[in-house]
């Protein structure tokens, strides 16, 4: 089966290795989807979505919050290496 | 000082042994400062594998490559645990023993023990850190965090590790060895 989208072997088998990861952990993700959702999430990111039918230059919709990734979850709330070892008081 | 603060003091020293040891020897392998980088992350990687790999056992197995983990972590990350980081690690594992036991029997599953509770967390921060085998999807910034993080959960889980591990029948020896750890904050522990 060939894919109208083609990728770089070696970053499909990226994205496969990682669509596995996620499925591990109890989502069904397939590679393509993964890579739907990180586009998805750079445009997002971007903020250049272009609203749909807008024929003004720049005009942009708003977007939806991209796919929260572990990342964006797993650190929230450390920004340096050194909070990560935690003291109290 | 109170017994917790005399533990974390002896911990923090006996872990700078641990770094200095590391540096004249597993690190040292090299004097140009990548090939010293690539040691320590060798080392990182192979003892990460060992640890994630490694079943939490009653006999200090995983106490080498443990402390391999958080010695090259901390010279990746240019960390270096203090008094205060060891004595919130102290506190953290007496504090969580505590609750543990207060839920006791009561839980609806079993809770576990403070060594494998951290060992879990340890365990995950290696994966998302990306020196096991396994992938990780974070970018390099956040590969560091969680290899930051790995070092904070890598204090508690030793802390935890040793209090669990039997000591082994006869006298004492002098090496500062996981049975000095454990003796260490079992007093900080009795105090406490």
């Amino acid at each position: 089966m060939s894919r109208i989208v083609r990728f770089q072997p070696a970053r499909w088998e990226d994205l496969e290795q990682l669509a596995g990861t996620l499925s591990q952990e109890g989502r069904s993700v397939s590679p393509s989807q993964l890579a739907a959702m990180l586009v998805e999430r750079g445009l997002a990111e971007l903020s250049l979505v272009p609203a749909p039918g807008a024929s003004a230059p720049g005009a942009t919709r708003a977007v939806e919050p991209p796919t929260a990734l572990l990342g964006d979850e797993y650190f929230n709330g450390l920004r340096s290496i050194a909070q990560c070892l935690d003291v109290e008081g | 000082m109170d017994a917790e603060e005399r533990a974390a003091v002896e911990l923090r020293d006996w872990f700078n042994g641990v770094l200095s040891l590391c540096d004249r020897t597993v690190f040292a392998v090299a004097t140009r400062e990548p090939h010293r980088q690539a040691a320590v992350l060798s080392v990182l990687t192979r003892n990460a594998k060992a640890i994630v790999h490694g079943e939490l056992d009653r006999g200090g197995a995983l106490y080498t490559p443990l402390c391999f983990v958080l010695a090259a972590a901390c010279r990746r990350l240019d960390l270096a645990p203090g008094e205060r980081e060891w004595l919130s690690a102290i506190k953290n594992v007496h504090r969580l023993e505590g609750q543990l036991r207060e839920v006791g029997e009561a839980s609806a599953w079993p809770v576990g023990t403070p060594a494998s509770i951290f060992k879990q967390h340890l365990d995950e921060a290696l994966v998302n850190a990306g020196v096991t085998d396994r992938p990780t999807i974070l970018d390099h910034h956040n590969r560091q965090l969680a290899l930051g993080l790995a070092a904070n959960w890598g204090l508690r889980f030793l802390v935890a590790y040793a209090m669990e591990t039997p000591s082994r029948p006869g006298a004492p020896t002098e090496a500062q060895d996981l049975a000095w750890v454990r003796r260490a904050v079992a007093q900080a522990g009795k105090a406490a």
